[in-house]
């Protein structure tokens, strides 16, 4: 009865691996690039926009993106990047507006802190 | 009722399939191989340890954006970084000494999981494939030879076959998916890869070659990893794949950019040491080794 026992276990714990290993990487297979928990190491490349701050008297700074992240992966989400205007606002409280440039020659949006 | 002979053929296949799992699940193992690959990813966590020390200070200065991967997992102070790394960098040593293996090897785990699933800028795929391998070599009883509890005899002297073959699978499967994830039109189109790349390399290059060179290391990384994740359970492969396997990490380490290498570094190591566990024989119907 023990050893049916241990023997069960050992079967519940393979398939959960299993899913791990097999089912969850596949199912990930079927959305966006890249996806955490799916292997997909490499598989796509986010560019970081580029980003200027305007301040009340008028000065503007080129922001150096890598100040404000941990660990800048290759492969972020984009949308992470829809969050930092707002976060550079309320760091710095001169900042009235912040220029952002997703792309190179690209359209210029300016997020007006509030 | 007659049977066809369809159905015998089935019948004795699906019979010699639950055999073969059910020696999986029974069988054991020499624990010497396990025990190897429990020092080196033993070793290689208690590095990483000190690079996410790195990175959850940088985490934790309030200039940085937090970008919470679980809305509800509890956010960590400043003051609870060092504890956690000591947390972490203690269970390491210990599941590479063999010392209280399986509850080092729970609680180191448990404090990789946690960083994992932190923030975004705390995820890595390496930092995940470190947490399941942990987690397997606590199941496979890594800590069965070569080690402080092997030497005090408070556990079996050898490894589960079971955990070995999920081993197995995972060198498998991390592979087999790096592969499926890269088959879309802009990795294939080099641009991926180029994003990636050192770009001191690629301006060293002649214009002329380039284009060329990204897409045969994007290409050609998409071919390694789908027949490493094949040849690997092949004996008469084996040799020759772990040879494309360290070529592959090598040159991932070589071309990627300065910033990345440490931790490119980590998953090569994870990965190559991975490969003894096919050069572990597995418990087959006549005693024989499984190839």
């Amino acid at each position: 009865m023990r050893l049916v026992s241990a023997l069960l276990l050992r079967a519940a714990l393979a398939v959960g691996f299993l899913t791990l290993q097999i089912v969850v990487p596949t199912w990930l297979l079927f959305g966006a690039r890249p996806a955490r928990f799916g292997w997909q190491m490499f598989a796509a490349h986010t560019r970081a926009p580029a980003y200027v701050v305007e301040r009340a008297d008028g000065s503007r700074t080129l922001v150096d993106v890598d100040d404000y992240f941990a660990f800048r992966r290759g492969d972020l989400d984009p949308a992470v990047f829809d969050r930092l205007p707002a976060h550079l606002c309320a760091l710095e409280p001169s900042v009235v507006t912040v220029y952002e440039q997703r792309v190179p020659q690209g359209a210029i949006e300016a997020h007006a802190c509030r | 009722m007659s049977l066809t002979h369809a159905d015998v053929v089935t019948q004795r296949a699906e019979s010699s399939a639950r055999a073969a799992v059910a020696r999986l699940l029974r069988g054991g193992v020499d624990a010497r191989p396990l025990a190897v690959l429990r020092i080196v990813i033993g070793a290689t966590a208690f590095v990483r340890a000190l690079v996410a020390y790195g990175i959850l200070e940088r985490l934790s200065r309030p200039t940085t954006i937090r970008l919470p991967y679980v809305p509800w997992l509890p956010q960590l102070g400043p003051a609870g970084i060092p504890w956690l790394v000591a947390l972490w960098a203690g269970a390491a040593l210990l599941f590479t000494c063999g010392c209280w293996t399986r509850t080092a090897g729970v609680v180191l785990a448990a404090a990789m999981s946690y960083v994992l699933l932190l923030d975004e800028q705390t995820y890595s795929n390496h930092l995940y494939l470190l947490v399941l391998v942990v987690l397997l070599l606590v199941l496979a009883n890594a800590g069965g030879a070569l080690g402080v509890d092997a030497r005090r005899g408070r556990v079996r002297p050898h490894a589960e076959a079971y955990a070995v073959w999920l081993l197995r699978t995972q060198v498998s499967a991390t592979y087999a998916f790096a592969a499926l994830a890269k088959l879309n039109p802009v990795y294939l189109s080099g641009a991926t890869l180029a994003g990636y790349m050192s770009a001191d390399l690629l301006v060293a290059l002649p214009e002329a070659m380039r284009l060329p060179f990204v897409l045969a290391c994007s290409w050609g990384t998409i071919a390694l990893e789908l027949g490493l994740a094949v040849a690997l359970w092949s004996a008469r492969w084996r040799r020759v794949a772990v040879a494309a396997g360290v070529a592959l990490h090598v040159g991932m380490v070589a071309l990627l950019p300065p910033a990345a290498r440490m931790q490119l570094a980590i998953f090569a190591v994870e990965m190559v040491t991975l490969y003894v566990v096919f050069f572990v024989p597995l418990p087959s119907r006549a005693g024989a080794d499984v190839e």
